[in-house]
């Protein structure tokens, strides 16, 4: 409804703007650009230390530029140095020491030229959630934020503890056997043969990013076709190739980027999804043993209903941050929501480093299965 | 010297001239007429009821009595006693010789800061679409700026629109515009006059930080019918005054409608999607203006003014599909109101020959409601399923007020002295949705009352001709949600003649807001919300020092300077990513409070002849605000920072019946927060990439965008040239006038939105919406 209002009172108010209004490319002075060094780093105890070093690139560049020759250190509270080491590519470095919980980290970044950079964060201690049986109570949930109506069930996660300061994001997500196990590849000579049938130089540009490399779904590929192809029956040629050149292999594991999001709506008083976002519930409280979601499927609830059984997967993924890692996700939701709305203040979002951006933050990440249907 | 002339004067019999100056045609009472005795070199300035009262020392008087566009009058004569002396002035057809005269005499009566909108003035400038407005035509001055193109947002010494206390007859107007901004709500031909003060501000005034623009009605002719017609493509008006008592009392009604909506309907028509789906929008704009004076007797007065006006948009979506299995039909209604409506009940009586009370009992508000209805009827052979749901929001602001108001004329001195009370109500954002299945739903800002209480005294004291001295105080208490606060506000003014073609100017003003406006665009949207000062958002507060100077370097030619130097405390700001589509939570979660740093140098040249007025102004200036929490704490420049503005015009009366004029109007682009760069997040995110409001895919979701500062661009620069031509016929009583305007001659493309855009060759763009690029104009004026 929230989204029919401000559709029509847009559409209204265009109508007025629309009969004299034009639209041109703007000219915006833009002075010798800064650029800022980018540390990307969110560790947690199940991977080995990570991190990657960037510098913020212009929108109207393609490519990011990575950083090759720093010096990278992080020290535990304990006094233990991890120095990480450049891996060789995309300007990521690794130790093959692992994060662990209730430590405190620092981490210093020197780079020729460039001021040290460093950050601080911590991963929390561990505590271990459950979700208690539930049955499965269908509801009419009435997402404030967009006035939508969702089919969800209610289920409590159960911490087995007060915990003092709780600092958790929840995420719901489902694995599909029949696909979830399934990767693809585009080769080099596939894409050569895209190109020898027709397909234009910036989709081929667009294809290369993901050419000999293994990928979770061959969407990426369609959807590069669909964006980059405007001809219909070249599309259509195209298509009909790119399937029948992608190769395709099975993986014996079930990999995070396999699984696929669906929506979770907080139903406590300390949970919150940020602005129009369904997929995230991020929550900070004091003293806290439980925590209420909703989940929401529209297909399982439909799967049900005709009980069509698919052997999916329903997970609850439970991420329990240090403040730095809530903060970053909170205020990077936000700006992706509020993108294209030109009312919006801006979002700045958050950074713990000084002399940089990103983030350097720990965390904790267990995941729940649910149930099978 | 000084002691001197202040021994002179004692040792005199001291005496008083008082009365009333009025137009000759109509009788109205005029406002901010001047009284300049030339002998012993005192003046002073009718009060908004044409009454005036000098005291001086017996003997020989030599009055001068000057208003702008009327002909002066000279009187002399001896005076033993207290005189009373009404006097008639007419209008004068060399008017811009008057004014030359008048701005001279004005110069020695009036402080820096203050201008008197002449409405003369207003309907002679290019107007925008055919439309004369009050408020665009003050942008031209020093000081004072335009919000986005075509905006009748008036942005004054750094502040922002809700800063400016817009009054007519003494009642509050929040929203002062029409079409989402574009038209102000003042009909100029049923004005009389405006006064706009940005510095230096009587006592009288508060509730506002940077401005006061105090609009007058007119009383209605007392002596015969006038008539007015107008025909223009955004409005047509109707002005029609007449006495109801010759010379005694009158009455004025004044109309104004847009004729947009008849385009509007009718494009949405002839362009309808398709048989399926049908969509009829319709737009409209009104005013009402009404008053009525009454002379109980020679000294009592009693006036009844009203006016009600507002906009109105509605669309009808109509849509249906039928397949295999049924069919499905839905609609979608949506009504958008809103408008003031304000009345004004105001006795007014002469208490002797030199005191003056003004007792005004007034009503305000402004209103914004949305009313969606949406149906959805399933037929298919199950049977009929019918799916409904209403939402109502609306957003509401009440002002209640008596003032009691004293103009108190002793020797040497000028006394304004007064009270007030007032009762407010605010219903910031709520929001109530019926649905079909029973699920309702209310959420919003509860409605919230509150009081205020001010007194406030003014003392303007001459010292002889060279120094005149304003001091005075006001003292608000306010009601902050149970609890009173108080706050004292210090003003001063100090006038230096230092030779007889050049006065320096001093004053020093602290204001106090205690309401503040929810607005990402400051625009002038009716979405923006009114919402009253609280013990956590205590009202915003400012203190301002200006120091100027008046240089007539001769009879045509004259220079003002002027500069000024403000904070504000307890400006509010949006936080990041909030806007008006989240006030269904508590708005003072929504908020951050912060302060407000504006300085600048304001030069003014004019150059006047008998038939062509020039003007350059320009304004160098600073405007910064700083938050907590946003940009890291640091200041940045405000939105509508313009480190430049200039405006550079001319009016020329080619003959007696042609008339031209032409404005060009410079501005430094707007800040603005534009993302130039980006980098790879560090985690992934499962936000939809379609956006659920417009259907428009986000881009990028796996990538932030980085902001070094806020507001640290600037958008292209701001400017468009105005040309009008105004052809004059009087024949008899009736008088004809046709008006070609051109908004933005040279096609300027000014941007109003702007909004990046990847292009499929992956290069990333900033496109901009602009809405006015070339509008010609043509209306047709009738009087008789």
């Amino acid at each position: 409804m929230k989204q029919v209002i401000v559709k029509y009172s847009f559409i209204l108010f265009t109508v007025f703007l629309t009969l004299t209004a034009c639209v041109k490319d703007m000219e915006i002075d833009i002075p010798d650009t800064h650029r800022e060094i980018v540390v990307a780093c969110l560790f947690n105890p199940q991977d080995k230390w990570e991190l990657t070093l960037s510098e913020t690139k212009l929108l109207v560049e393609d490519e990011d530029i990575f950083i090759d020759d720093a010096s990278v250190e992080i020290t535990s509270e304990t006094g233990e140095n991890i120095t990480l080491t450049y891996s060789g590519e995309n300007g990521l470095y690794i130790s093959d020491e692992y994060p662990e919980s209730g430590r405190n980290y620092t981490l210093k970044v020197n780079i020729p030229g460039h001021k040290e950079i460093t950050a601080k964060s911590k991963v929390p201690n561990f505590v271990k959630a459950t979700v208690p049986d539930f049955e499965i109570k269908w509801i009419k949930y009435l997402y404030p934020n967009n006035l939508m109506d969702y089919d969800a069930f209610p289920l409590e996660v159960n911490f087995g503890e007060t915990i003092q300061e709780a600092r958790f994001l929840f995420r719901a997500q489902n694995f599909d056997p029949r696909y979830g196990y399934n990767r693809y590849m585009l080769t080099s000579e596939s894409l050569e043969k895209l190109e020898q049938e027709g397909l234009p130089g910036n989709a081929s540009k667009e294809l290369l990013r993901f050419v000999d490399q293994w990928q979770i779904s061959q969407r990426e590929f369609d959807k590069i076709l669909f964006d980059f192809v405007g001809d219909f029956n070249l599309r259509q040629r195209l298509l009909s190739l790119l399937h029948k050149e992608i190769k395709q292999k099975s993986v014996p594991t079930r990999e995070n980027e396999a699984f696929r999001s669906t929506v979770c709506f907080g139903n406590d008083f300390w949970l919150n999804n940020i602005s129009y976002d369904v997929t995230t519930v991020i929550g900070e409280g004091e003293n806290i043993g439980s925590a209420n979601l909703l989940y929401a499927n529209a297909n399982l609830k439909y799967s049900m209903e005709n009980s069509q059984k698919r052997n999916v997967e329903f997970w609850l993924e439970i991420t329990q941050g240090s403040k730095d890692y809530i903060d970053y996700y909170r205020s990077y939701i936000l700006q992706v929501s509020q993108r294209i709305n030109p009312y919006s203040e801006p979002v700045i979002v958050h950074t713990n480093l000084k002399n940089a951006t990103g983030i350097f933050a720990g965390y904790n990440r267990q995941m729940v299965l649910l149930f099978t249907y | 010297m000084f002691i001197s002339t202040l021994v002179q004067v004692s040792a005199q019999k001291s005496i008083t001239i008082y009365g009333y100056i009025r137009d000759s045609v109509s009788s109205e009472n005029l406002n901010h007429a001047t009284v300049y005795e030339q002998n012993n070199k005192l003046g002073t300035i009718s009060n908004a009821y044409g009454f005036y009262s000098l005291s001086l020392p017996a003997g020989k008087v030599q009055l001068r009595i000057s208003f702008v566009g009327y002909k002066e009058q000279i009187l002399t004569f001896y005076a033993a006693n207290d005189t009373t002396i009404n006097f008639q002035l007419s209008t004068n057809n060399d008017l811009q010789e008057v004014i030359v005269t008048a701005q001279s005499l004005k110069q020695k009566t009036t402080f820096s800061g203050y201008e008197q909108i002449d409405m003369q003035t207003v309907k002679a400038l290019p107007a925008f679409a055919g439309e004369q407005d009050v408020l665009k035509s003050m942008t031209v001055l020093p000081g004072v700026q335009q919000g986005y193109e075509g905006s009748a947002g008036v942005f004054v010494r750094g502040g922002s629109p809700d800063q400016n206390l817009i009054l007519l007859d003494g009642v509050p107007v929040y929203n002062a515009t029409h079409l989402f901004g574009f038209v102000s709500v003042f009909t100029p031909e049923a004005l009389q006059s405006v006064d706009f003060y940005k510095g230096g501000f009587p006592a009288r005034y508060g509730g506002r930080l940077s401005s006061v623009i105090d609009v007058r009605m007119k009383e209605g002719n007392k002596n015969h019918d006038e008539t007015d017609l107008t025909i223009g493509p955004i409005t047509s008006k109707f002005t029609h005054q007449g006495p109801i008592k010759i010379g005694k009392s009158s009455y004025l009604f004044s109309a104004r409608r847009t004729l947009l909506d008849l385009f509007v309907t009718g494009i949405a028509k002839i362009s309808q999607m398709s048989d399926n789906e049908v969509v009829v929008p319709s737009l409209n704009l009104y005013d009402l203006n009404a008053k009525f004076n009454f002379e109980l007797n020679p000294k009592n007065q009693l006036y009844l003014s009203f006016y009600g006006g507002g906009d109105r948009l509605s669309s009808n979506f109509k849509d249906s599909y039928t397949y295999q299995e049924g069919e499905t039909k839905q609609s979608t209604k949506v009504k958008l109101k809103w408008g003031n409506k304000i009345g004004a009940l105001r006795w007014t009586s002469q208490l002797g020959n030199r005191l003056y009370l003004n007792t005004t009992l007034s009503s305000g508000s402004f209103r914004y409601y949305i009313h969606n209805k949406y149906e959805q009827t399933l037929k298919n052979q199950d049977g009929k399923e019918e799916i409904w749901s209403e939402v109502v929001y609306k957003t509401q602001i009440n002002n209640n007020k008596l003032q009691l108001l004293f103009d108190w004329y002793l020797p040497q001195n000028k006394i304004q002295i007064g009270t007030s009370g007032e009762l407010n109500s605010y219903l910031p954002g709520e929001q109530e949705i019926e649905r079909h299945d029973g699920e309702n739903i209310k959420r919003g800002n509860v409605k919230v009352n509150n009081k205020a209480l001010a007194f406030f005294m003014d003392d303007q004291l001459n010292m002889g001709d060279k120094l005149t001295l304003q001091g005075g105080v006001r003292l608000d208490l306010l009601d902050l949600g149970g609890k009173w606060h108080s706050y004292i506000m210090p003003r001063a003014n100090v006038k230096l003649a230092v030779h007889k073609n050049l006065d320096l100017f001093f004053s020093y003003d602290q204001m106090v807001q205690p309401l503040h406006l929810l607005t990402n665009s400051s625009v002038g949207l009716p979405s923006d919300i009114w919402v009253p000062a609280t013990e956590n958002v205590k009202p915003e507060t400012s203190q301002q020092i200006t120091f100027g100077a008046n240089l007539k370097v001769n009879d045509r030619f004259s220079y003002q300077f002027d500069s000024y130097y403000k904070t504000m405390d307890g400006v509010i700001n949006y936080k990041a990513g909030n806007s008006f589509m989240d006030i269904y939570d508590n708005w003072e979660d929504l908020v951050k409070i912060g302060t407000g740093e504006a300085w600048g140098f304001e030069n003014s040249w004019s150059y006047k002849t008998s038939r062509l007025n020039a003007w350059l102004n320009y304004t160098l200036s600073w405007n910064n605000r700083k938050f907590e929490s946003i940009n890291n704490n640091k200041a940045f420049p405000f939105k509508f920072d313009r480190r430049h503005d200039l405006s550079l015009g001319f009016m020329f009366n080619l003959t007696d019946n042609l008339e031209c004029s032409a404005v060009w109007t410079y501005q430094t682009g707007m800040a603005a927060t534009i993302p130039v760069q980006d980098y790879q997040a560090a985690g992934p995110i499962y936000y939809t990439i379609t956006d659920f409001i417009t259907s428009i895919d986000i881009e990028d979701t796996h990538r932030i965008q980085y902001f070094e500062e806020y507001n640290s661009y600037r958008l292209p620069a701001f400017h468009h040239l105005d040309l009008g031509i105004t052809f004059k016929k009087q024949k008899g009583n009736l008088y004809r006038e046709w008006k070609f305007g051109v908004y933005n001659a040279y096609a300027r493309q000014n941007a109003y939105v702007y909004y990046p855009q990847t292009s499929p060759t992956g290069e990333t763009k900033y496109r901009q919406v602009s809405i006015f690029p070339f509008i010609p104009s043509i209306s047709y004026h009738l009087k008789f």
